[in-house]
């Protein structure tokens, strides 16, 4: 038996023998700079993919038009900016729709990423003196496109959440859907260029229970393209929809 | 052992573990944390928490299974082994933080109770992309809670030995959930596949330590001759004094000590947490369990006074120059007269 072997380890007496201390001593050390280095490997290993911003806390008035259509995507727009609108915490702002075709101002903090605004509401719009508005320019359909990307819910994937898209947000993401935030389509083409949609059905209704299996995963679908304000709409077929990979 | 219970019988050793282990899992956290926003400026901080503890408590995990057949396979690794159950704690502390901040990240303020919506919102059972890692964690959770609710010894006394033993021996199903937890969560997202590597690594190393401890422990599980009853433990002079020769018996492991010029048997197993008493030694005249030293007199297996734990002694003979033992177990506590040299 090998003389370090030899010393005999209890744990409630006040110093542990010599060799055993050393061994132990080391073992700790390689121990701590092991796992210290497994801390930072894994920091880098797991991106975060999202570069959106979320002014938490930062509640500020906005102004503009609230458009809703068919498919209550409640939006609010001006002549600059063209905001999506979604609730508190996991919630849609579908009692926006109340306001159509009104200026109004509206508190809510603002979201953001790759160019594209979206608004939490902080409370219920408020009328100003311009009233309603006239109408917003009709949609413009740009054609039938097949297109291949994940479903996400746009409040968590424009910069609430860090990541907000793939497996480990789908759950989230579907909870948001049923809430009634609109659903978006994040479009990817080969060369990794992204695209924007909000979903709607065939002619443009609102919908959600047909797409929650298809969440937080690669998909390809076809329907119709067209163009909204500053939004596409993507009047999607169901049924088209398949896996298509990550 | 003692005889009345305190949240931690706090020595001086348990002091610069804990105080070494903490400053290592700061450390950790410190490090991921720091990496993550120096290289991800955008990331939010309740997302770098959940992953900062979720990695911790996978990595500890693996530590904590790593020591016990390490410890078996190289005596010096036994101080670790001594305060286990404070990683154990520990450990589950950081999976309920992990949980509780992704219940509330990704479950909360929705339409759906966060309970209901972990278990349900994430999808179905019929594809593999889409199992519910989330039910793996939670399942994972509750066991890990119920072993570190229990991890005190008032419950393993009042659970019995044998009970709570099983009980903590949940803690391999716990890492098969949690392995099922990280392959079918994060392991499906970008950079998941590095953890899937990590994880297989890791799962490889854990069965092989214990495939290694098991083989070591099988060498001396080979049943000894008989002769009329009684089994050949061994030669007298091989036994070193102060120590024991484990033998396999009656299907059981039993540990003859030697002390002096005399031979006694007790049952191998610990009644704390059925540590090896064969690989401890004898310390001021009683056998020492190696693991965190209770205490037994070799010719009663009772602690002594004002101890009440009690192994199973058995009978020993010496003759023709070796040990003989009668491999059937007397009550335990019940004295026999120590085996002499002729
Ligand atoms: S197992 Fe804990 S002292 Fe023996």
């Amino acid at each position: 038996m090998k003389p370090m072997n030899d010393e005999f380890y209890i744990g409630y007496l006040p110093k542990a023998p010599a060799a055993t201390a050393r061994h132990v001593r080391r073992v700790v050390l390689a121990l701590a700079a092991g796992v210290v280095a497994t801390g930072a490997v894994l920091a880098v290993v797991l991106p975060y993919l999202g570069a959106g911003v979320f002014e938490f806390g930062q509640v500020r008035d906005f102004r503009g038009v609230v458009r809703c259509d068919a498919m209550h995507a409640p939006r609010l727009t001006d002549t600059e900016v063209d905001y999506l609108l979604v609730g508190p915490g996991k919630r849609g702002a579908l009692e926006m729709c109340g306001a159509e075709g009104q200026t109004v101002t509206l508190a809510g903090t603002l979201i953001t990423r790759d160019g594209r605004r979206v608004i939490e509401t902080a409370g219920p719009a408020r009328q100003t003196a311009e009233g309603a508005a006239g109408s917003e320019e009709p949609p413009v359909s740009l054609g039938i496109m097949t297109l291949t990307g994940e479903i996400v819910d746009p409040k968590c994937y424009f910069g609430v959440m860090n990541p907000a898209e793939g497996r480990a947000h789908r759950a989230c993401a579907i909870l948001c859907l049923r809430g009634g935030i609109t659903p978006v389509f994040v479009a990817k083409d080969r060369t990794g260029a992204t695209a924007h949609l909000l979903i709607t059905g065939l002619r443009g209704e609102p919908i959600t229970e047909e797409l929650l299996r298809w969440v937080g995963e690669g998909v390809a679908g076809k329907g119709e393209v067209v163009r909204m304000g500053r939004w596409l709409t993507w009047r999607l077929d169901p049924a088209s929809l398949s896996f298509a990979g990550k | 052992m003692s005889t009345v219970y305190a949240a931690v019988g706090w020595s001086r050793q348990k002091r610069i573990y804990d105080l070494t282990f903490g400053g290592v899992l700061v450390g950790y956290l410190a490090i991921f944390a720091g990496v993550s926003v120096a290289l991800f400026p955008a990331a939010t901080a309740e997302t770098i928490l959940i992953r900062a503890f979720g990695t911790a408590a996978f990595l500890l995990l693996h530590v904590i299974l790593a020591i016990g057949p390490a410890a078996r396979l190289d005596r010096r690794w036994l101080p670790l082994l001594y305060n286990r159950r404070h990683l154990g704690v520990t450990m589950f502390g950081l999976a309920a933080v992990h949980g509780l901040f992704s219940l509330f990240q990704f479950h909360a303020l929705g339409v759906l109770d966060p309970f209901v919506s972990v278990l349900v919102s994430d999808g179905s059972f019929t594809r593999l992309e889409t199992l519910p890692f989330q039910v793996f964690g939670l399942l994972a959770l509750g066991i890990l809670f119920l072993m570190a609710a229990t991890s005190h010894d008032f419950w393993l006394n009042n659970l019995s030995a044998p009970v709570w033993k099983a009980l903590h021996l949940m803690v391999y199903v716990a890492y098969g959930l949690i392995v099922a937890h990280v392959a079918f969560g994060v392991g499906q997202m970008a950079g998941g596949e590095w953890v899937l590597v990590g994880t297989a690594l890791g799962a490889a190393a854990l069965v092989t330590l214990h495939l290694a401890a098991a083989r070591r422990e099988a060498a001396t599980d080979c049943e000894a001759p008989s002769q009329a009853g009684w089994v050949t433990v061994c030669g007298v002079d091989e036994i070193i004094d102060g120590r024991a020769k484990i033998v396999a018996a009656g299907g059981e492991r039993v540990a003859v000590f030697r002390n002096g010029e005399t031979f006694s048997a007790v049952s191998n197993a610990c009644q704390h947490q059925n540590g090896p008493l064969g690989e401890g030694r004898i310390v001021d005249g009683c056998i020492t369990c190696p693991w965190h030293g209770y205490q037994y007199l070799p010719e009663t297996g009772a602690s002594p006074a004002p101890f009440t734990e009690k192994v199973c002694t058995f009978r020993l003979k010496v003759g023709d120059g070796k040990v003989w033992l009668d491999p059937r177990p007397l009550p335990p506590g019940t004295r026999v007269e120590p085996a002499t040299r002729a």
